[in-house]
């Protein structure tokens, strides 16, 4: 049960990375957002931050050796995901645009 | 010209002409190699006697040994045993050398008694040694071609990163509503980039593991051409000569796996346990027993180890490990392998033999259209288009005939006559698949496209009438192997559906589109095409 | 060579460039893994060792030389480069074993 939900967990957090850094490039943010905005900076980090953490879970769920097969093609998975997503199903990724948005306001104003 | 400009320019026509020249053999191989990822289930699939549940553990002195005595094995003669196993639930005895020729036994491990098995190849006879041999094995000359494909593959992939002007800014950028050439290269930079590691390690590791095949004299430089002095110092296999003077043929071997599983057991902290056991010189003085753990369960890495035991006396002989630099070899090898057990890995490397075989037949593609937009004339076209589907779409449709035959054809064909059916079936639709695609032209990829659906969902209804295995029976029994390989067809059904309703539109977009647009220019400008 | 190798039409060099990174490249990769495994032996390493290392490195260089082959501006000299370090190498390697 755990493992499940470690794997999970691990899936999870290597998307959302991968979704964060395509936020961060103005190209998929300005076409989820109305034009002429820009992407909150925090993005970038946070996209590379998640997809550490990703990693982190692999390899303590499966040990380094299956993790260095496991962590880049569950990254390959997930950019692909991204792609698709970006292209297809656009309505969860505007949806985690508008989240990031109000979360870098809610930083600057105390 | 400024010289980065000029290396970029080299890059391209060396990824155009390799590309062009190989990527026939490159999707074959890859496509073949990622149905190897689950060719034990499908090998299941494809016989229903060897369907679960598995019993992974046996005794061989009740079931192989007694079979060994009936059966006139001589000294000269090597037998191998392939242990039973989840993925492989009938337990396999072989005997090779001889007069009486190979010999074959399959045992049911939860009743120790032999069973008949269904006359096919199966997946790994078929779909596995084509991704590394073509079946061409007249002078090895399959191994030495898919061997310049890995080459070429390597060099693919270094040239593409160089002429890819905008890695990362198209890295997650797909646009399907975009013209039909952007969005079929959208699609091979994506492919291609994600899986990266995967692109790489795969042809690499192709190459290694026929290293002997590709640079047989130089490998075998250091041991002064004596190749069983390599395999011996490298990897612990050596040959067994008989004395020629008869003995009582063993009498027991499972203690012999007991004991080597416990060692390996206690030396690596996780379970391990024999998959593969030689017996050398059956019935002669100097009889050996060889317990292997080549594809261990819960490790990437294979050739754990090899213990040889002394058949009479029960002696250790050899307790091999592997040296570091080839155990760093053995874990790039294992992951070509897959012998291990979790699925979550598999179903990932799965995936990304599928992302290999997708940038392949983008990129081939892509390369046509920028040619035939460029200009060619009809008959050429129609040649490169025929080559294109044949070897993309008619590879596929013609694996899913090969499926479709093994349930189909009776049962009751004598011998191996039965497994070449098969085969031949597979080279008929091929072969059928080009002159198809010579006729019909444009209307070629649309055709197959919807050929491969049918297929797709006839194979699990003729599963269904042929074992009564339907997917609901094999699911509620546990049946995973025959239930997943019903459902990784079905849903590549799905997607031959996707395929064939966006072709269709695709073609209409295409043709309004036809009178407005100007014509395109080579890779280079198509490869920094700006987002329009 | 250079003015030369210019006036050849554009598919005739490349076929050449192709060639020489694929034949020429095949037989350095060759003379490399033999000359790797028995310099390494004779240096100490386990001769498994030894030939599982130039094996492991060998499709490195062969895919540095296709590069080169089809990049390089003096091809003239890249293929005599090429063509040299196989035979080299192949004729030194039995007397490493003498040093």
């Amino acid at each position: 049960m755990i493992h499940t939900a470690l794997l999970l967990f691990a899936f999870l957090t290597a998307f959302l990375g991968c979704a964060f850094l395509a936020l961060s490039q103005d190209r998929h943010w300005r076409a989820l957002m109305e034009r002429g905005t820009l992407g909150p900076a925090f993005q970038r980090p946070a996209g590379w931050i998640l997809i550490a953490v990703s990693l982190l879970v692999v390899v303590l769920r499966d040990g380094g050796s299956f993790g260095a097969l496991i962590w880049p093609l569950l990254l390959a998975l997930t950019a692909v995901l991204t792609a698709l997503m970006l292209a297809y199903w656009k309505k969860p990724m505007v949806v985690l645009a508008r989240a990031s948005l109000s979360l870098s306001s809610r930083n600057i104003t105390p | 010209m400024h010289i980065a400009d000029e290396f970029r320019k080299s890059m391209n026509w060396l990824h155009t002409w390799l590309g062009i020249a190989l990527s026939g053999v490159l999707f074959a191989v890859f496509w073949m190699g990622s149905l190897s990822v689950f060719m034990y289930e499908t090998d299941q699939w494809m016989m229903p006697e060897a369907r679960g549940p598995a019993v992974e553990t046996v005794s061989l002195d009740e079931t192989v040994l007694p079979w060994l005595e009936q059966s006139d094995v001589s000294a000269e003669q090597s037998v191998f045993v392939v242990m039973p196993s989840v993925r492989k639930p009938l337990l396999r005895v072989g005997v090779f050398g001889g007069d009486n020729g190979p010999l074959n036994a399959y045992f049911d491990p939860a009743t120790g008694k032999q069973v008949e098995r269904t006359g096919t190849f199966g997946s790994s006879g078929f779909f596995y040694p084509f991704h590394y041999s073509l079946h061409i094995n007249w002078q090895g000359l399959g191994y030495w071609i898919v061997g310049l494909a890995a080459m070429a593959m390597l060099t693919l992939v270094v040239s593409g990163i160089f002429i890819h002007r905008k890695i990362v800014q198209d890295f997650f950028s797909f646009r399907p509503t975009k013209a039909l050439r952007r969005s079929t290269l959208d699609l091979h930079n994506i492919t291609g980039l994600v899986a990266l590691p995967f692109h790489i390690l795969f042809p690499l590791t192709g190459i290694t593991i026929f290293a002997l095949v590709y640079f047989e004299g130089a490998a075998l430089k250091p041991f002064k051409g004596e190749v069983f002095d390599y395999t011996r110092e490298a990897n612990g296999y050596y040959v067994i000569e008989p004395d020629g003077v008869a003995a009582d043929p063993v009498q027991s071997v499972d203690g012999f796996i007991e004991e080597a599983e416990a060692i390996w057991t206690s030396r690596s902290g996780t379970p391990a346990s024999a998959d593969y056991i030689r017996i050398e010189a059956y019935g002669d003085t100097n009889s050996k027993v060889v317990i292997q753990h080549s594809g261990p369960r819960l490790q990437v890495a294979r050739s754990q180890g090899r213990i040889v035991y002394d058949a009479a006396s029960g002696e250790m002989e050899q307790d091999f490990q592997p040296a570091p630099i080839r155990n760093a070899l053995s874990w790039l090898e294992g992951a070509h392998y897959m012998m291990f057990r979790p699925y979550h890995v598999r179903w990932l490397l799965f995936f990304g033999g599928l992302m290999g075989a997708a940038m392949i037949a983008t990129g081939l593609l892509f390369w046509m259209r920028a040619r035939i937009r460029k200009g060619l004339e009809p008959t050429s076209v129609r040649v490169v288009r025929a080559l294109s589907v044949g070897s993309i779409t008619g590879m596929i449709g013609a694996s899913g005939a090969f499926l479709l035959a093994n349930r189909l054809l009776p049962l009751d064909i004598d011998g191996d006559g039965r497994a070449y059916l098969e085969v031949l079936v597979f080279y008929s639709v091929w072969l059928l698949s080009f002159v198809h695609a010579a006729i019909r032209n444009k209307q070629a990829w649309r055709d197959q496209v919807w050929v491969i659906a049918g297929i797709a969902f006839l194979a699990p209804v003729l599963n269904w009438v042929s074992t009564g295995d339907f997917l609901t029976v094999s699911i509620s029994q546990g049946q995973w192997a025959v239930a997943g390989t019903d459902l990784v067809i079905l849903a590549s059904g799905g997607l031959a559906v996707f395929a064939a309703l966006r072709l269709k539109q695709t073609e209409r977009v295409e043709a309004a589109k036809a009178q407005r647009r100007p014509v395109a220019g080579s890779l280079a400008d198509a490869a920094s095409v700006p987002a329009e | 060579m250079t003015a030369l190798a210019r006036k050849l039409p554009d598919w005739m060099d490349r076929t050449v460039r192709l060639a020489l990174g694929l034949i020429g490249g095949y037989f350095v990769t060759n003379s490399y893994i033999g000359f790797t495994g028995v310099a390494l032996s004779e240096l100490g390493l386990a001769r498994g060792e030894a030939a599982s290392f130039a094996i492991l490195t060998s499709a490195f260089v062969f895919v540095g030389l296709i590069v080169w082959s089809a990049a390089t501006r003096r091809l003239f000299r890249t293929a005599i480069v090429v063509i040299a370090s196989s035979i080299i190498m192949a004729i030194c390697t039995p007397y490493l074993t003498a040093l």
